[in-house]
Parts: structure tokens; sequence; C-alpha cells
């Protein structure tokens, strides 16, 4: 079960809601954490190891935070230690036996975001800003929360029991919940799913040397996969929290207009970066000083994030060109500002695209370094296809045009959306509003009948360019 | 204002959950009351739901829905002129053109696009054995020629998708032409050309199998004749086109239709031949993968006439029976063999003057020795 598979769709959102209908306020995050338990059991019952493995993890966690471990042995500072190590060390030992051991060990939906949490809770705790679960349930609750177990955001512990203090069920909300998840659930099935089907058809022509305008295709599919893939499942994370009466922020930045690759890359998961801000920048300034540690945290954001995306450290290798801009970024540059202004910023956007396209690619191919093979024979050597005969390789060319119009106005709509929010003119707003709406539930209906049935795999396993 | 959008969040409100209880109400009633009837064989992709347990069940029940991915299917053809799997290409005029023959190990489109012509070697094995047949075939006072049946795709392939260009002038059965032709080698038959001039009188070909119809087989038959020697052709008589009536109707879409699961929605363009053609000959012999007819009123041998013995030998039983109708009524004593393989059983009672083997385009690696194939 996945946010976009019917069975959560068509069976858990229903029947869940419910109860959460039902139940006053203080039993609504208990609930939650009932549902989270549930959702959790239900996505990971084909993978008992890795099921077993977050169990573990969960047991560790709950027993570290309630167990009374002496002053004398120093008990705070070893709490602290073995809340960040051990989770660290399992989600590193399940990324390395997911990616290079598939066959013995299938990594378990949720294994990042419960580590991460698990660490967060860990350091917030130490630092004083943690709220203290009232039992283990509701701590289980935090770091299994079912909404962004799949997709993220990831959720600081503090930030979690904030948002589940007031859980209110609203007609507003739960509007804005519908609208939000049926933008996700469209940009990641009618979008994302069509365009990951064209990358792969694509691919399969692998054998002899693709011509350069297969290559060209590839690196924009695969671009654009990787922004409607990460920021639909955002988006659907989002709805679902809204639809439960939760406001979860925005998780990501101006990624698609965004000035240089790094913030391309960086802001597609904005909570990732500030997660690391909040526990990786601070203690690192604090140690080493101010000016190697901005040095010592771009370095380690490139690191963390790309491997975080994937587990092979051939994609550091495709994704240099990032760490070379987010270094650039930290010199005072003067003219760097001129870059912001147009048209220039236009440009400087579609060389972002070009620089980070190659690493969305890599993440798709069983070998990332291949991405540098395929641009080599399409620049070297002769195609044994016509430069057209990509028509024929993406048999769904048709339906890209198709998803070409949900994709422009899901971009139009996140840039103009908010000027026309902030339009005096009452009229165009309830024009637009209108108009949005209607086209969102024709997407939606659309992707139900239509496009879900074709992606059977989007129902019970997160395919995509990173796991969490 | 507030108040018009709360009334737009009421109506968001409602009209998503209701289509959510629709489409519960409707997978469920779908996998309670009517159980695994409208349980597709296989999800859009080819995957299978196998699992047991109730929730792979309801996921069945959706990625699996019978009547759900065949709507899918009748619209992607119908908006996108597109067919799911990499098995069927959609062409023009309604033509579905099949992609792999799994049999024969072959890639039409390959061939298509030029690429899986024998290589010299192979062409050289194939030449090998078919001096070997005719060889064969003469000690036992037979000739032997060998008539290849265009792919569909080579006929009509202006009805190809634009985007696999123009067919190409490599393709295997043209190169395996020109080298036989080189080498000397004059008992090989390729109909293309044939065919493609045929191709003003009508439809040759079924659009939904790569098969010829009773009027593209009316034109092989024509096409084969006019190759006897003058001596036959003047003591036997062509069947003229205009003695002919030919009558088109809607089938269920063939093979390759069912392949695509659009049977009911791409129907096949059937050409038939009339049930008022006459037919001027009677069975001798009517068996299994052997039938022997002899012109009426009755058969004398080619030794007093000099209409030669014919044992015709095919692949399927279906292509035998379009043909018999114009061979038949031509030849004093035909033989029809629904096998390519040598019988000796057959070949004795057939007694031939000739034999004639056909085999489509997609089935020349048969041509191949068994380690080459």
């Amino acid at each position: 079960m996945q946010l976009t598979g019917p069975l959560f769709l068509f069976v858990f959102l229903p029947l869940s809601l419910l109860p959460l209908l039902l139940l006053k306020q203080p039993q609504r995050r208990l609930a939650l954490s009932f549902l989270s338990l549930l959702f959790f059991i239900v996505v990971n019952r084909n993978h008992p190891m890795g099921m077993i493995h977050i169990a573990l993890l969960l047991f560790f966690v709950t027993v570290l935070a309630y167990l009374p471990i002496p002053h004398s042995v120093g008990g705070g500072r070893l709490r602290t230690v073995l809340g960040v190590v051990v989770p660290l060390l399992s989600l590193i030992a399940a990324r390395i036996l997911g990616e290079y051991f598939p066959h013995f060990y299938t990594y378990p939906t949720g294994m990042g975001i419960v580590s991460l949490g698990a660490v967060s809770y860990a350091i917030d705790n130490a630092r004083g800003d943690a709220v203290r679960p009232k039992n283990a349930l509701e701590l289980i609750g935090y770091l299994l929360f079912f909404p962004v177990l799949a997709v993220g955001p990831i959720l600081r512990c503090k930030q979690y029991f904030d948002l589940t203090e007031d859980i209110s069920l609203s007609t507003e909300r739960f509007s804005e919940g519908a609208r939000l998840y049926m933008m996700g659930f469209v940009k990641r099935i009618a979008v994302g799913a069509v365009l990951l089907r064209a990358i792969a058809e694509v691919l399969s022509y692998r054998a002899v040397a693709l011509p350069l305008s297969a290559v060209l295709c590839l690196l924009l599919f695969s671009y654009l996969y990787f922004y409607f893939f990460v920021s639909g499942g955002a988006d659907m994370a989002r709805g679902v929290c809204a639809l439960y009466g939760i406001v979860l922020p925005r998780d990501r930045g101006n990624v698609i207009f965004a000035t240089t690759p790094s913030r391309m890359f960086y802001g597609i998961l904005l909570s990732l970066r500030n997660y690391l801000l909040d526990y990786l920048y601070r203690p690192l300034c604090r140690l080493c000083g101010k000016r190697v540690g901005p040095l010592l945290f771009a370095l380690l954001t490139f690191l963390l994030t790309t491997l975080f995306y994937r587990t092979d450290l051939r994609l550091l290798v495709v994704a240099l060109p990032i760490l070379l801009f987010t270094l650039l970024s930290l010199l005072p540059l003067r003219w760097r500002s001129k870059l912001r202004a147009r048209p220039l910023n236009i440009l400087c956007s579609m060389a972002s695209v070009v620089l980070v396209a190659p690493v969305t690619l890599a993440l798709l191919m069983k070998n990332p370094l291949d991405v540098f093979s395929l641009l080599r024979d399409a620049f070297s050597a002769p195609s044994a296809y016509p430069s057209y005969f990509i028509f024929g390789m993406v048999k769904d060319t048709r339906y890209l045009l198709l998803a070409a119009i949900p994709m422009i106005l899901c971009l139009l709509m996140g840039r103009y959306a908010p000027l026309l929010r902030r339009s005096s003119h009452t009229a165009l707003q309830r024009v637009s509003a209108i108009v949005g709406t209607i086209l969102l539930f024709a997407a939606f209906v659309l992707t139900l009948i239509y496009f879900m049935p074709q992606f059977p795999w989007l129902a019970d396993y997160v395919h995509g360019p990173f796991r969490l | 204002m507030k108040q018009e959008s709360s009334m737009l969040h009421l109506i968001v409100v409602t009209v998503f959950v209701g289509i959510l209880l629709t489409c519960s109400i409707f997978y469920f009633t779908n996998l309670l009351v009517e159980g695994e009837s409208t349980v597709a064989p296989s999800c859009y992709d080819g995957s299978v739901f196998e699992r047991t347990d109730p929730l792979s069940a309801f996921q069945r029940t959706v990625y699996q829905h019978d009547s759900s991915l065949a709507l899918i299917r009748e619209y992607q053809y119908r908006l996108f002129g597109i067919v799911s799997g990499n098995t069927v290409i959609a062409g023009e005029d309604d033509f579905l053109f099949p992609v792999w023959d799994e049999a024969h190990h072959y890639s039409y489109v390959d061939d298509f696009t030029g690429k899986s012509a024998f290589t010299a070697r192979q062409s050289a094995a194939i030449l090998a054995e078919l001096e070997r047949r005719r060889t064969a075939y003469e000690a036992l006072g037979a000739e032997y020629l060998l008539v290849v049946l265009p792919n569909a795709q080579t006929v009509y392939s202006e009805c190809m998708p634009a985007y696999y260009g123009p067919i190409s002038e490599q393709t295997r059965l043209r190169m395996l032409n020109e080298y036989l032709y080189d080498h000397g080698y004059i008992y090989f038959v390729d109909l293309t050309d044939e065919l493609r001039e045929a191709k003003s009188d009508g439809l040759l070909y079924n659009n939904t199998e790569s098969s010829l119809n009773a009027l593209g087989f009316y034109h092989v038959y024509r096409a084969i004749y006019q190759r006897f020697s003058d001596d036959v052709l003047a003591n036997t008589d062509l069947i003229q086109r205009k003695s002919l009536h030919f009558y088109q109707h809607r089938t269920t879409g063939k093979s390759v239709a069912r392949e695509a699961g659009l049977s009911d929605v791409v129907y096949n363009r059937t050409v038939s031949l009339s049930n008022s053609t006459k037919l001027n000959y009677r069975y001798v012999y009517n068996a299994g993968f052997a039938a022997t007819t002899i012109l009426l009123p009755f058969y004398v041998s080619s030794e007093n006439t000099a209409s030669p013995e014919l044992l015709l030998q095919f692949s399927n039983t279906w292509d035998r029976l379009q043909i018999e109708p114009y061979f038949s009524n031509t030849f004093g004593m035909v033989t029809y063999q629904t096998d390519l393989e040598e019988d000796p059983g057959t070949f004795a009672a057939a007694a031939p003057k000739v034999v004639i083997q056909f085999i489509y385009e997609n089935e020349l690696s048969l041509l191949l020795p068994e380690e080459m194939q």
C-alpha cells in the first residue's frame, strides 16, 4: 500500500477518517499513532526482514527513551550518543544492503524517515526541545507518521508534536487537503509514471548507440520525472495530513526556476536541507569556526543528500557540478545578485537543468556512470537509428503530449497561484479558484480511471529516484 | 467572498468524498459480488497479482479489472493510435503489425529497418540448403520452387508508423533474393513487387494479422502461374480476375488484434471469395495434413497433357484453403501438404512434377540449418 495505491485511497483513507471524526481532540493523536502503525505493517507486509529491522529499531528507540540511565554513568550523554549512532548505523546498513544485495534484503518503506526521526528525537531531547511523548505509542506514532513515511517530508520531533497538538478537522482544511492530494496524485501518476515509462522505453534501445535526440529526451524526461515524482509525493503528504487536520509546511523551494544547480538539487527535498541545517550546520560552525564550518557543511550536505537519494558512490562523480556550485555559493561574489535579474535568471535556470539532469538520469541507471557513456556515444558513435526514431522508442509520445498539459498547468499554478492570491481582484480570484478546482478534478478522475490501472507497481512499492 | 469560498470548499469535499466512495463501492462490489469473473489474466503491464490475501485480492480487482483495461486499450487506440505492450504496432488505416515472432526469433521491426539481414555465411547456408532440396527433388523427377510471401508491413509499408521511416533497402528478404540471384539460383520467388503492384485491386492482407486474404492469394496464384513454362501456359487456363467475385466484411480482430487486447475494437477487414465461385474439381484424398484434388470431369496425367501435377506445401492450413480454389481449378492434380517437411509418403502419392513451398517472410530462418537458426 502506498499513498498512490487504491488500497490507501479506497479503503484505508475512508475507513481511517471515521475514528478521527468520532474521537475528541486528545485522543486523535493516539488514533493517528494506531493508524500509522497499521499503515506501516500493511506497507511492509511483503518485506518481513525490513519490517523486523524497523521494529527492532523502534524497540531500541523506545527502550532508550524510557529506560532510566543513572547520571553517574553519563546517562544523558549516553542516551544521546546511542540515540544518534544506532539509528544512523542501522540506516547505513539498510541502504548498503538494499542497494548492493537486493535479493537478500529489500529496503523497507520508511526506513529513512524512521531513522532520521529517531536521531531528531535524540538530539531534540538532549537540547531540551522535544516534547516528551505521553506514552510509547505516541513516540512510535511520530516515528511512523504515515503520511510522510514513504514520501517525506522529514519531520523533526518538535515539529511533529507541535503540529499534532491541535488536530482540527474542518471543511476548509479537508478541502485544501483534497486539492493537494489530487495534485500530488496527478503529478506522480499521470506525469511522473508516464515519464518513467518513456525513459525505460528509450533505455531499452541502449544496446545500440542512441542518437543525440534520444539522449537529450532522456535527460529532459529524467529531470521532469525527478521533479514531478518528488514534488508530487510532497504534495500528497501535505494533502493527506490536511485531510487528517494537520497542516504540514511546504517541502520544496522554487526548484524549477532556481538559478543554480545546487538550489535545484537541494530545494526539491527542502526538509532534508533544513534537517541538516538544524542538526549539522550549527554544530559544525561551533566546532570549526565560521570559515571552515560552512565549507565542511557544504561538503557534507553534498555527500549526504546525494547518497540519501541513492547509496552508490559513483553517483557522486556525476553530481560533482552541484558540489562546485555549492562551493561557489560560499564565495562573496558581488555579481551573483545580477543573475537573479531577467532574462539572465532564465538562462541560469536552463543551465542548472542541464547540470542537474545527468544526476537525475544517473539515479535511474544501474551504473550511474553509464550516463557518461550514453553522452559519449551520442556525440561520437554513428547511431543505428535515425534521429526521429525517438518517437518510435517512446511509444507513448502522444501520452507525453497529454502529460505535458498537467505538467505545464502544475508549473503555472505553482508560479502564479501566489500572485493571484495576492491580487486585489476578487472576481479574478474566484474565477481562478473555480477553474483550477474543475481542472484538478478532471485531471484526478482521468488519472484514476485511465492512468492508475496502467501502473500497478505504484500500488505497493516506492520505485523512485530515491527511497525514504 | 468568505461565504462563497466556504461553498467551494464544501463542493470540493463533497465531490472528493463522492469520487472515493463511488470507486470504493464499485471495486468492492466487483470483488464481493462478481468474484474473480471480471479479473483479467494480467495487469496492463503484464504483471500479475499472485498473492491470495484479501489486500492483494482488492488490488487485483483494481489493476486486473477486465473492463477497465479494455476501456484503457480502446481509448488509447482510438485517441492516440497506440497499443499497449511491446508486441504490436498500430499502423495507418487500422493495420496492426506484429513486432516479434517468437517461434522464429524474428523481429519485424528490425527487419523493416534493415538491421537483421542474413550474414554472408547464413546466406551461403541457405543457398546450399535450397540447392540440396532442388537436387533432391530433381532426382525424384520434380522441379522445386520456393515462394516467399512477404510480411504485411513489407507490402503495406506506407501503413507503418512514419517514425520508422521508409522500408529499408536491406531487408532480409531483399538481401537474400539479391544474393541468390547473384549466385545464379533462380528457383526462389519473392512476391513483394507483384503484390505491391496488385494493391490497386483491393486489400490483399488481413489488417489485424500478417497474413494474406483470398484476394491476396489470388494474386499469389497469378504471379506463380505466370512463371510456368509456355507449354504449361498454353495447355492450362488462368482464372481471370474478372471471373471472380470477392466480398469484404468485418470480423472480430485476428491474432495480432487479440494479442493487443483489441479484437473487439479493431475489426478485421476480411476479404473472402464469393460462395458462387464455381469449384470445378473434387477431392480424391483429404485427411489431416494432406489433400489431393483433381480437375473435373476426370484426371488426365501430365504425360498426356501439359498440366503438371503439383505438390504445394504450406506452413498453415488456412493459407492452403484460401489458395486451393485457384490452383485446383487450373491444374489436373494438386496435392496440398500443411507441412514444409519432406514426406516420402505424400510425395509418392502426389507424384508431382513441380513442388512449390510457400513460406512467409518471417519464416525465412527455417531455411537455415538448425545450428544457425
